[in-house]
């Protein structure tokens, strides 16, 4: 099998190690025969009959996720949301989870577009105000997410999504209602870097075992060898006060 | 009667000042002493102590210092730069007031000066004394308005520690508008092959000297694609590089709104790099040039040196560039960064790491060297290193030749996983020790001859007191 995977503008949307989920991407399919070819994507790429099983979108700061934002008005955003109307399975993180919801609202009150995939908004209430910066736990239907979350805006859901979890430890959407990320089929977003997948190695597979049950509807990943991956993320629980 | 008032009240105010001198540097002076019989040195405490009881104490001190104050900031080079200055001025017959163990936010600058105090806690130095000192980049905000230093010495930006600094743009923003603020007597002495800086000096009215490196034979053509500072500074559009030396540091242009590198008037020309042991590079002032051996590992050492030798001869203090020469070639490495340690017939070099751009830089010189490397990582996350761990997923370690790797420090279990996705093709990998002391036998147990410790700042600090406990390095003190 071979997985197609677009990371959308990884020259502007990279602050703090989102390529880290890109590597745990490659290298869990790889270790288990699956091929996987990355394709960027900004303004720059040819997206003339690129076909994506995965997209990904990692963080950037004010002024990049600027440009980012005017990109998606255009081709690069008919791509993106015409691959999740096709059920293309979507991770984004921090900066690009909010590009993702109806608008953002900076630091300086710029009102920038989102693409709409969720039904969210984000404000960010100024450079004077308080930051969620901290180690981060969520709780998920199964299992649990261990990361670190670092952003001004405060996100708030709307009806028609749901969050990815609920926080335990930390601040995820906002300050107000325990909620963190957003889910809609397999569109998902959140605020957790760390890099979120290598520690979250449930989470990883199962968005890799959803873009592969496009090929192959009732897919199974096979068992790897997560020790380490587990022992990280149970130090991360440990650091936040949390047991499993 | 109002005069007699004013006099009486300004007597009254006079004396309640001087008082508050006297008890915080007494105070702080009893802290040292007390640290000492506990076998500790306070770098920072005693200067927290002084600054608690009166806030002004610094800038008091610092306004006295005869020939003024020299800063120095930026992400990386701080402590190295600084060091350098420090001894090519001191070397020259001037004394120096430092901070040389590193601890740079105001506290740390106040301890290094208590010394110098009287028991009245006046400054006591010669007529002819300058000041040296590093300043951490959030913390030059408590300095530059309330005083105007001699020179400031800004090494570069790099993404470092975003919990704590926040974006890299608003530390630029932070300098450019206290820049804007500064009385022009201050000397602006920057690294012009950083965009951001460029950009922060565009804000400053007085006296700029730009310096920068170029290394036509070892460079990329261009940054690569996670370097920080791909957009202009200016207008946003992406920036066009002729040649880059390392991350974003390099001759940039904007497609956009044509800014670009400024003209340097201070260019070190690298010649070789030598490994992790040291460079070679050569140095015009005027009419005459130099050739420097700087015993310092990588790159970015020599950006160091540059920076400390243009500031050294532009500071008006009368400092020949064959000075700045002997001094440079003859130099070791200051604590914990490229230092070197013997034990059990190896060596042992100890490198701070502390974010993705000095780690990689680091890492680059280690995959340069020929045969396969012995290494240890200590990721720790302190709040002093980053509570934050995701960076060491920006650093490459996938380019290591490794024949062991160790792994220890309070993230260990992080670093691990790190080196198992950049799938190090180490022989014999054994990672995680939690236990410092543990991991560095284990480590020196499998070296072939030479251990490298790659350790992030707390994780150093606590490594080099393991160091001192078992009687291989000995204590910081300067």
């Amino acid at each position: 099998m071979q997985l197609s995977v677009g990371h959308l503008f990884p020259d502007l949307m990279n602050i703090y190690a989102d390529r880290g989920n890109v590597e745990c991407l490659i290298r869990r399919s790889e270790w288990r025969g699956i091929q996987v070819a990355i394709h960027q994507i900004n303004n720059e790429a040819d997206l003339d009959g690129l076909h994506v099983d995965l997209l990904i979108v990692g963080g950037g700061q004010d002024r990049q996720q600027l440009e980012a934002s005017n990109a998606l008005q255009g081709a690069v955003g008919n791509f993106v949301r015409h691959a999740c109307e096709n059920g293309v399975v979507m991770l984004a993180v921090c900066g690009g989870f909010q590009l993702m919801g109806m608008r953002y609202v900076d630091a300086d009150g710029l009102e920038i577009s989102g693409l709409g995939i969720f039904d969210m908004e984000t404000i960010h209430p100024g450079r004077q105000s308080r930051r969620a910066v901290g180690n981060i736990v969520v709780e998920l239907e199964k299992g649990k997410l261990v990361g670190y979350e670092n952003h001004g805006g405060q996100t708030y859901l709307g009806a028609s999504v749901d969050p990815l979890g609920k926080v335990l430890v930390g601040s995820g959407n906002n300050f107000v209602d325990n909620t963190e990320g957003a889910k809609l089929e397999v569109a998902y977003g959140t605020y957790l870097h760390g890099s979120l997948l290598p520690k979250n190695p449930h989470f990883a597979d199962h968005l890799i075992n959803l873009a592969c049950q496009r090929y192959e509807p009732g897919f199974e990943l096979s068992e790897l060898d997560d020790e380490l991956e587990w022992c990280a993320h149970h130090e991360a629980l440990k650091i936040s006060g949390c047991t499993d | 009667m109002s005069q007699v008032n004013v006099i009486i009240f300004d007597f009254w105010g006079r004396g309640i000042e001087k008082m508050r001198e006297f008890v915080a540097c007494l105070i702080a002076r009893l802290a040292v002493w007390v640290l000492h019989l506990c076998g500790r040195r306070g770098t920072a405490f005693p200067g927290r102590i002084a600054e608690m009881l009166h806030s002004n104490y610094l800038i008091d001190l610092l306004n006295q210092i005869p020939l003024g104050v020299l800063l120095v900031s930026g992400t990386n080079g701080k402590t190295t730069t600084s060091h350098l200055l420090a001894e090519i001025i001191g070397r020259s017959g001037i004394e120096v007031i430092h901070n040389a163990s590193g601890s740079n936010l105001t506290r740390g600058i106040l301890s290094s000066v208590l010394p110098h105090c009287d028991w009245r806690g006046k400054l006591v130095v010669d007529s002819g004394a300058i000041g040296v000192f590093e300043i951490d980049e959030a913390a030059l905000g408590q300095l530059l308005p309330a005083m105007t230093p001699r020179a400031l010495i800004l090494t570069n930006l790099f993404r470092d520690q975003l919990d704590r600094y926040g974006e890299l743009d608003s530390i630029a923003r932070l300098w450019r508008s206290l820049l804007m603020q500064t009385e022009g007597a201050t000397r602006l002495i920057f690294n012009a092959d950083d965009p951001s800086l460029a950009f922060v000096a565009t804000g400053y009215s007085g006296e700029k000297i730009p310096f920068g490196v170029t290394s036509h034979n070892l460079n990329a053509a261009e940054p690569d694609q996670w370097s920080d500072s791909s957009l202009c500074p200016r207008c946003s559009n992406p920036l066009q590089y002729s040649y880059c030396s390392y991350s974003h540091l390099g001759d940039f242009v904007c497609r956009g709104c044509g800014f670009a590198h400024p003209e340097s008037s201070c260019i070190g020309a690298v010649k070789e790099i030598q490994g992790l042991t040291s460079s070679r590079f050569s140095m015009t002032f005027g009419p005459e040039s130099i050739e420097v051996n700087l015993p310092l590992p990588g790159l970015f050492n020599i950006y160091n040196g540059v920076a400390a030798s243009c500031a050294a001869y532009v500071s008006g203090l009368g400092i020949q560039p064959q000075r700045i020469m002997d001094v440079l070639s003859k130099t070791s490495s200051v604590f914990g960064r490229g230092e070197a340690f013997h034990i059990d017939g190896k060596v042992m070099t100890l490198l701070l790491i502390k974010n993705p751009t000095g780690a990689n830089e680091v890492i680059r010189g280690l995959a340069g060297l020929e045969t396969p490397t012995d290494v240890m990582v200590l990721l720790n996350d302190g709040v002093a290193d980053g509570q934050d761990v995701s960076w060491v997923w920006d650093v490459e370690f996938s380019m290591l030749n490794l024949r062991s790797i160790t792994v220890s420090g309070s993230r260990c279990a992080d670093m691990a996983l790190r080196l198992k996705y950049a799938e190090c093709n180490a022989d014999d990998l054994s990672y995680v020790h939690k236990d410092v002391r543990n991991a560095l036998e284990n480590a020196l147990c499998r070296a072939r001859e030479h251990l490298y410790v790659l350790a992030t700042y707390t994780a150093m600090l606590e490594f080099r007191q393991e160091l001192v406990s078992m009687g291989i390095a000995r204590e910081y003190r300067k």
